[in-house]
């Protein structure tokens, strides 16, 4: 890979107000560096022109989201309150009856990992700030969060307790690097041969957004809240990769399973 | 807005419409290909058909659907990477977007118009036209860029620069940048 041209990089910046005071003031006392970041201001001008868009694809897909819209609304799992087959949020319901397998799969997974995850779990003495995060989800109230599968009106008014959505805990993490480790050492056999345990709801109404962003046809095989370096984070593990994001769930973190 | 969180689909038609051209816009710019940004654009109005009730109302709505359409074309992008290949993808062979026929970048002398701009964008491969586009259209810093895109900050920086002065050689004289005759410390004929 070659590196870019030092005073096109310093322009860059300069334009993003990413300069410290010293390159600033360079750029400012430079022509032609100057010029330099004029130009890159109209680069900038030309990405917002909007580009032409069809008026029957702009259609063509309003239409699939009103169905995907009114599809949800039918789910007969919305107004449950309890685990909700995954595949079954996806974007667009597929024909095929693998996806209804990959589902049944998802859930009982869900519900049947605890007893592993409680071995697999780091030392939770070593991380006391994180540990409250996962342990005060169990009894977490959760009507600031839109929980999996209640996407009828007033479904999530009341959803605590035994029929709350919930996820697995996976414990508490230093980082994503730890939680990675643990998620790549459950294997499938052992997946099957668990039996059920405790579910928690999601503390972090981040599971919700994660799922409905899975490219078509891919369905998650674990969902799951941790607490990573003393955050609460959802977790969604698919055949390929791990998805993570806490916060605001403004920033998913993808990485390779 | 509360409307279609409760359920309302009319008004929910009338936000996706709202908000259709803009979501399009950002996955175009980033998926550089027009099939590519229709199958994200979708994917994305999808998403906030389905996830409007869970809008908290913590960022602007606007925000939210920005957000929403950024991950899914980046998701998009990502699951056209794990897709096998069958000869050239059909915009870096040069020929530019395949449905409003853009036309060669060197044929641009004009003021940057939606072809051109369309054209230099798919020349400019994805390492360096996702920080560009993240960055000058959808207004992430670079930390939250790095973080969509999993690389260090400091790449974003060199990254996004490379991106924009591709994209200002590309898109003609007016925006080419200066000829300065100074020494740099790479002496690169792939750097514009």
């Amino acid at each position: 890979m070659t590196h870019p041209d030092p005073l096109d990089e310093l322009a860059s910046a300069h334009l993003d107000g990413a300069t410290t005071a010293e390159e600033a003031a360079r750029v400012e006392a430079d022509p032609d560096l100057l010029a330099r970041v004029e130009a890159l201001r109209a680069v900038r001008a030309a990405l917002a022109v909007a580009p032409l868009v069809d008026d029957e694809r702009r259609e063509h897909a309003i239409a699939a989201a009103l169905a995907a819209y009114d599809e949800q609304r039918r789910a007969p799992g919305a107004a449950a309150g309890s685990l909700t087959p995954l595949a079954a949020r996806r974007h667009r319901p597929s024909p095929r009856a693998w996806r209804v397998v990959g589902a049944a799969a998802a859930v009982a997974a869900l519900a049947a990992l605890v007893p592993l995850l409680a071995s697999l779990s780091p030392d939770s003495s070593s991380d006391d700030s994180a540990t409250p995060a996962v342990a005060d989800a169990r009894t977490a109230d959760t009507n600031a969060q839109v929980p999996v599968g209640a996407a009828e009106s007033g479904a999530n008014t009341s959803t605590t307790g035994p029929t709350a959505p919930a996820y697995l805990p996976l414990g508490p993490f230093q980082n994503d690097d730890a939680l990675l480790q643990a998620i790549r050492d459950i294997t499938t056999e052992e997946i099957a041969a668990s039996t059920s345990g405790g579910i928690v709801p999601d503390p972090t109404a981040c599971v919700d957004e994660l799922v409905a962003g899975l490219p078509e046809g891919v369905t998650p095989i674990l969902v799951a809240i941790a607490t990573v370096a003393g955050e609460a984070t959802a977790v969604v593990v698919t055949p390929d990769e791990v998805r993570v994001a806490g916060g605001d769930c403004t920033a998913v973190r993808v990485r390779a399973r | 807005m509360r409307a279609a969180q409760g359920g309302d689909r009319a008004a929910l038609d009338a936000l996706l419409r709202r908000h259709h051209d803009r979501i399009h816009a950002v996955c175009r710019r980033l998926a550089g290909n027009e099939a590519d940004a229709l199958d994200a654009t979708q994917e994305a109005l999808i998403a906030i058909a389905r996830g409007i009730e869970r809008f908290d109302g913590r960022a602007t709505f606007s925000t939210w659907t920005y957000r929403v359409a950024t991950n899914a074309c980046l998701d998009e992008l990502r699951r056209r990477r794990r897709r096998p290949v069958a000869g050239l993808p059909h915009d870096l062979d040069g020929s530019g977007s395949s449905d409003i026929g853009a036309r060669p970048s060197a044929a641009i002398e004009a003021l940057p118009d939606r072809l051109a701009i369309d054209a230099a964008l798919a020349q400019v491969s994805e390492e360096f036209r996702l920080p560009v586009v993240l960055r000058d259209l959808c207004d992430l810093d670079y930390a939250e860029i790095a973080e969509r895109l999993g690389i260090p900050p400091g790449t974003v920086r060199s990254r996004i620069a490379r991106g924009r002065a591709q994209l200002a050689a590309l898109l003609g004289p007016g925006n080419q940048r200066p000829t300065v005759a100074r020494p740099t410390s790479h002496n690169d004929p792939g750097t514009p």
